[in-house]
C-alpha cells in the first residue's frame, strides 16, 4: 500500500451518527451500492449511509480497505510483490480474525453487507453464523441460534425419527 | 464449489466408457440422424457441455447417481419467487429476547436470516427441521433450494444403493453418509435391476414390481418416496439423461423384450 498517490479520489461516507469517513473511491467501490451511487454521479459530497452506524461502518471499511488490493482497480501494486497465493491466504488468516466479533456485531455487519452489496463480508459473515449449525447437538444449535424448541415431545419423537439418517 | 465439481468427476471416471458402450448397443446400427442426435446429446449432457446441468450416471447394478443437490438446476425457476407466506412474514427486527421463535436468527430480520441460512450444507437440514417448527416449515418448503440456486451454492453428492440395502446418500465434501428412508416398493423391485436418475431435486429409480416396470421417485425436499407417473412406454435398459429438471429417457426396451426407437420427456 505504499503506493498510494496522492492525486486519489476520495469519497466521503458519513453515519447517521454524524462521524465522517474519508475512503478512496476504490475501497468504497467494494461496495456495489456505493459503486452505482459514484457511477450514476450521485456521490459529489459525503453519501449517507443509513442504519449503519460509525462502529460498524468503520468495521465495514476496515474489510474493505484490505480486501481493496485482490479485488479493485488499484491493486497492482499489492499482488506485484506477493503470490496471488500468499495474498489470498493472508486475507483468509485477517478474515477469521476479523470476524472475531460478538453475535450482534456479526448481524449488524450481515445487514451492514447486505445493504452496501459487499458480497465478499456477506458470504463470511454468513459462513460464519451456520458454521456454528455443523457438528454440533441440537440443543447447543438452538442455543447458538437463540431459538426454542416448540415441539411437543410425541411431535419431536416423530421428527428426530423422520430425520434419523442423518445422525448415523 | 470447484472442489466439489472435481470431486463428483472423479466418481464418474468409471462410467462413462460403460454408458458410451451402451448408447452404441442401444442404436446399434441404426443410421437414423435422431439417433446421432440423441446420441451427441447424450455424450455432450455427459461430459458437462451444457452449463448448469446435473450430473448423474447410472451403473445397472451399482445404482451409482452422483447427483447435484439441484442448486444449479432450474435456471428457469430461478427467480425467488414470493412464496410460502409463513415462512416470508415473519421478521426479526430488534427481538433480541432469547428463546425467541418469532424469528429464525433473533436479531437478524427474517430475509437475511434465510440469506444466511442458505449457506448451510444440505446435510445439516435434518438438524434444522428437528429445531423448531419455524425451520422444519423453513427446510421443507424448498425456499432454501431456490436461495442456494440464486446464490449458485452447489454441492454434489452421491446416492447409491447395493443390491436390496436401502438407499445411501454421501456428502463428500463432510464425508458423511446418510441413509434414505426405504422404499416403500414390494420385495420385486428390490431385487430386480434398476436404473437411475438425478433430475432436479428429484432422483427416479426404474425397475420392476410384480405387476410390471415402474418407477419410484424420491424428493430430496420432502425425503419422501413416491411412485411416478409411468412412461408412455414403460421400458428398461435405457439411456437416460437429464437437463435441469427434465429427464430424459431413450431407447430401451419394452416389457415384451422389443426394442424401442423412441425418446420421452418429463418435467418434474
Amino acid at each position: 500500500m505504499a503506493t498510494r498517490e496522492a492525486g486519489k479520489k476520495m469519497i466521503m461516507l458519513k453515519s447517521p451518527d454524524g462521524m465522517e469517513f474519508e475512503v478512496e473511491e476504490a475501497v468504497a467501490m467494494e461496495s456495489q451500492t456505493i459503486r452505482k451511487m459514484i457511477e450514476d454521479d450521485c456521490a459529489d459530497t459525503a453519501i449517507l449511509i443509513p442504519n449503519i452506524n460509525s462502529k460498524i461502518l468503520s468495521r465495514v471499511i476496515e474489510y474493505c480497505n484490505k480486501h481493496v488490493p485482490t479485488t479493485g482497480a488499484t491493486g497492482a501494486a499489492a499482488s506485484d510483490t506477493v503470490a496471488p497465493a500468499a495474498l489470498a491466504e493472508d486475507l483468509k488468516i485477517w478474515d477469521a480474525e476479523f470476524i472475531k466479533v460478538n453475535r450482534a456485531t456479526r448481524f449488524n455487519l450481515i445487514q451492514a453487507a447486505s445493504y452496501l452489496n459487499i458480497k465478499g463480508l456477506l458470504d463470511l459473515t454468513s459462513q460464519t453464523t451456520i458454521d456454528t449449525i455443523s457438528d454440533n447437538s441440537l440443543e447447543e444449535i438452538r442455543s447458538f441460534l437463540s431459538t426454542k424448541n416448540d415441539y411437543l415431545p410425541e411431535e419431536e419423537q416423530t421428527i428426530r425419527r423422520e430425520n434419523q439418517w442423518a445422525f448415523q | 464449489m470447484e472442489d466439489l465439481q472435481d470431486c463428483n468427476s472423479k466418481s464418474l471416471v468409471a462410467v462413462p466408457g460403460s454408458l458410451v458402450l451402451h448408447l452404441f448397443r442401444l442404436l446399434g446400427q441404426q443410421d437414423n440422424s435422431w439417433q446421432k442426435y440423441a446420441l451427441a446429446y447424450f455424450l455432450l449432457v455427459r461430459n458437462e457441455y451444457f452449463p448448469r446441468e446435473p450430473r448423474k450416471s447410472s451403473a445397472v447394478n451399482g445404482q451409482l447417481v452422483p447427483c447435484c443437490d439441484s442448486s444449479d438446476l432450474g435456471s428457469n425457476e430461478l427467480e425467488v419467487e414470493k412464496q410460502n407466506a409463513v415462512v416470508k412474514s415473519q421478521s426479526g427486527g430488534d427481538s433480541s429476547s432469547n428463546g425467541s421463535n418469532d424469528c429464525f436468527l433473533p436479531g437478524l430480520h427474517d430475509d437475511l436470516a434465510q440469506d444466511c441460512l442458505a449457506w448451510t450444507s444440505r446435510s445439516d437440514y435434518p438438524s434444522l427441521s428437528c429445531l423448531n417448527k419455524k425451520f422444519n416449515t423453513l427446510v421443507n418448503g424448498g425456499y432454501l433450494y431456490k436461495l442456494r440456486r440464486k446464490y449458485g451454492i452447489v454441492e454434489h453428492w452421491v446416492y447409491l444403493a447395493c443390491s436390496a440395502m436401502p438407499w445411501e446418500a454421501f456428502d463428500p465434501s463432510r464425508n458423511r453418509w446418510m441413509r434414505l428412508p426405504r422404499m416403500p416398493c414390494d420385495d420385486c423391485f428390490s431385487c430386480a435391476d434398476k436404473e437411475s436418475l438425478a433430475v432436479g431435486t428429484q432422483l427416479l429409480v426404474f425397475g420392476r414390481e410384480y405387476t410390471g416396470l415402474a418407477i419410484w421417485m424420491y424428493n430430496l425436499l420432502t425425503r419422501h418416496w413416491s411412485r411416478c407417473t409411468p412412461m408412455n412406454l414403460p421400458r428398461c435398459l435405457f439411456a437416460s439423461g437429464s437437463s435441469g429438471e427434465i429427464a430424459i429417457v431413450a431407447g430401451g426396451c419394452d416389457r415384451d423384450g422389443q426394442v424401442l426407437r423412441s425418446v420421452e420427456l418429463g418435467i418434474l
